[in-house]
């Protein structure tokens, strides 16, 4: 398990190398001028030879992009911010504390309520409590995220008032935003966990552990949940780098000076710097996600987990099985 | 009464499903003694399964709901338990061994777990005992105990059901339930697991409600035999009643459709047709557009099951009024018209073509 875990953060490497090449290339092509944005509207042509040359934008862009990543492998230098001449390491460091928080706690969020939701579902099917809850989880998972945290926003902070509408602060300045960002997730872990528990209950293993005399509750959560566990984790990794992907949105709209923020900030004002290192923490985490993904289908399932180990246990060498660590 | 270990009074089960009400058991009796094995026999469809999973009080509802009739063991109403009175009577007084091994352990759960937890559920013992006592039964049922740390899919589907087994005797259950237990079994292997069960069933002493379609497995391993079809009990006896004495045109049917190593045949003699839709049971006698011996009476009117015999059953009309019960080969075919037996099933295109013929040669 160990050397699995291993190889493929080693694997992350090279991921994360593609990556920074395409940020770094669509950085290059896309239009406008870091140094005539610096300079503001009146500059003479050797100011702006100058600053090109300062900002490190006159050599051969090969010669940039080997240099950039020199930096980072060398010495984790994200370079610095055209805009706020400070290390981009910095400035992400000063921030990544909230996105993070907000990350996390819509991840619990996300999981707690989705997958409570989703086997209250699966179990009392086709009674009032089931038709309510899919029916909800469908309009939300249609409704765009941006429309939703204007709306809560609208009615919970400027109508009842019980929410700021912005900023960071205690708690309350969460709850927004973090239900906000977790409802999308929410309703597709609800409908997965729903359906993924309604295939396993109907399993002949399941009414083999009812034969045996064991007690509905354990039915249902030792023997059915935990088979259920693979097609849920599965929604529930996509779901989280979406939720680091797309936390730009809420803490735009909610102005949650994150790490989206900055990323966004970076794009407005062309900070290449900003932005390369901003997407490079991103889909660090990501790639931490994926991995983190993996490793929690090998506890769930232990057919998956004697692919992982390799062919040191017996009888592992199956068809099938492969498509299904992957899947 | 209450001298029977199981005590199955008019059972009546039926799915209510979207496309129309499915009688899958329709008032059904049986008894079952203390150490006695009981062979359910019939055709896929017949309602083994619902009747063996009625004694567990296991029918999935909904769809299914059992409709009436009791099913007493040792004297109590097994319909009328209370939750916990049920999760104590599973797998400790009746266990069930179940028609498909390859299905029928969680994948997720190693063996000796998967045995240990139903030891853990009915017996007072720590974790360690139970585990330690499901390692025995897996040197019981002839799977070393060293691999009971391993997970159903790394082992074969003989040494799953073997599990299985070993999981249903885990309690020392007085009535075990055991549906095509050698079904999904290849022949060699069957042998093997019919042995190991005659034995441990000895050993504990219990009581078996074998269901199976296999009358060779059923010569071997039981006393009383149940012939069943389309949710009724077509005849019932000991094992020389239905063997030796067969009463029934559907029990014949079944007989001859075993391919025989002494007669050198072209063709099988199956019975004819299929198995009613449970949903459609045809009017009368359940069997009665397959049987070469069907009048007016049998599409018209149920037939009762009647004593043939000292502890034989049989349902049919024809039985106990004289009427020689061939099956249509040639000869058959001619003693029932020399018995003047009235032909008048439209389905029954075997026996019309020879009354044709008949009357071509008057």
């Amino acid at each position: 398990m160990t050397k699995y875990v291993v190889k493929r953060l080693l694997i992350m490497i090279p991921t994360l190398l593609g990556v920074l090449l395409i940020i770094f290339a669509i950085n290059k092509m896309i239009p406008g001028d870091p140094a005539k944005l610096a300079l503001g509207s009146n500059f003479t042509q050797e100011a702006y030879e100058a600053k090109r040359a300062q900002m490190g934008l006159d050599k051969n862009v090969v010669i940039q992009f080997f240099d950039y990543v020199k930096g980072v492998v060398t010495h984790f230098d994200l370079g610095t911010s055209y805009d706020t001449k400070r290390p981009v390491s910095g400035m992400i460091l000063s921030r990544i504390g909230i996105t993070l928080k907000l990350g996390i706690w819509s991840c619990i969020v996300t999981i707690v309520i989705g997958v409570a939701i989703g086997i209250l579902s699966a179990v009392k099917k086709y009674s009032v409590i089931d038709y309510v809850m899919t029916t909800l989880a469908i309009i939300f998972s249609a409704a765009p995220g941006f429309w939703v945290a204007l709306m809560s926003m609208m009615v919970f902070c400027l109508k009842l008032g019980w929410f700021p509408a912005g900023g960071m602060g205690g708690w309350r300045y969460m709850v927004l935003p973090v239900l906000c960002m977790a409802l999308s997730p929410i309703s597709l872990v609800v409908r997965m966990t729903r359906t993924s528990m309604l295939d396993v209950i109907n399993q002949d293993y399941i009414r083999t552990a009812r034969a045996k005399g064991v007690a509905e509750r354990n039915v249902i959560f030792k023997h059915a949940f935990r088979n259920a566990l693979i097609p849920i984790i599965t929604v529930i990794g996509a779901q989280l780098t979406m939720v680091v992907g797309g936390s730009f949105i809420i803490e735009s709209v909610f102005s949650i000076p994150g790490i989206g923020m900055l990323l966004l900030t970076a794009i407005n004002t062309r900070d290449y710097p900003a932005i390369q290192g901003t997407v490079l923490v991103l889909s660090f985490f990501v790639c931490i996600i994926n991995l983190l993904t993996d490793i929690a289908y090998a506890y769930a399932d232990p057919r998956i987990k004697s692919q992982y180990v390799g062919g040191k246990s017996r009888g592992l060498k199956r068809k099938g099985e492969k498509q299904d660590a992957k899947a | 009464m209450s001298e029977h270990l199981l005590e199955i009074n008019d059972l009546d089960v039926q799915f209510h499903t979207m496309d129309g009400t499915v009688h899958a058991v329709n008032g059904i009796s049986l008894e079952i003694d203390p150490g006695e094995t009981l062979g359910l026999v019939g055709e896929t469809g017949a309602g083994k399964t619902t009747t063996a999973l009625s004694i567990l009080n296991l029918i999935q509802s909904p769809p299914g709901k059992i409709e009436h009739g009791e099913i007493l063991f040792e004297g109590r109403n097994v319909l009328e338990m209370s939750e916990a009175e049920l999760h104590a009577y599973r797998g400790s007084d009746v266990a069930m061994i179940f028609q498909d091994p390859m299905t029928a352990l969680n994948p997720i759960y190693t063996v000796e777990y998967q045995i240990a937890e139903v030891i853990q559920i009915h017996e007072k013992v720590s974790k360690e005992e139970a585990i330690e006592k499901a390692r025995e039964m897996l040197e019981f049922v002839g799977i070393p105990a060293e691999r009971g740390c391993e997970y159903p899919h790394q082992f074969s589907g003989g040494m799953k059901q073997r599990v299985v087994i070993a999981m249903a005797l885990a309690c020392s259950p007085k009535l075990l339930l055991a549906d095509e237990p050698t079904t999904a079994l290849d022949v060699t292997i069957q042998a093997q697991v019919l042995d190991m069960m005659n034995d441990l069933k000895k050993k504990f002493n219990s009581a078996m409600l074998l269901i199976t379609h296999d009358l060779g497995v059923v010569a071997e391993t039981c006393d009383k035999v149940a012939i069943m079809y389309a949710g009724k009990i077509m005849e019932y006896g000991s094992l020389e009643d239905i063997f030796d004495h067969t009463a029934h045109p559907y029990t014949e049917g079944l007989f001859n459709s075993i391919p025989s190593l002494d007669e050198d045949v072209e063709r099988l003699k199956p019975i004819r047709g299929l198995m009613p839709d449970p949903s459609h049971l045809p009017e009368g006698c359940a069997f009665n557009p397959r049987c070469p011996y069907a009048d007016k009476l049998c599409q018209s009117a149920e037939a009762e099951l009647q004593e043939v015999g000292p502890g034989h059953y049989c349902r049919c009309h024809h039985v106990n009024k004289g009427v020689p019960m061939y099956f249509p080969d040639e000869k058959g075919n001619e003693l029932a018209y020399q018995h003047g037996l009235p032909v008048s099933n439209p389905g029954n295109d075997f026996l019309e073509k020879g009354q044709k013929g008949e009357k071509a040669d008057e």
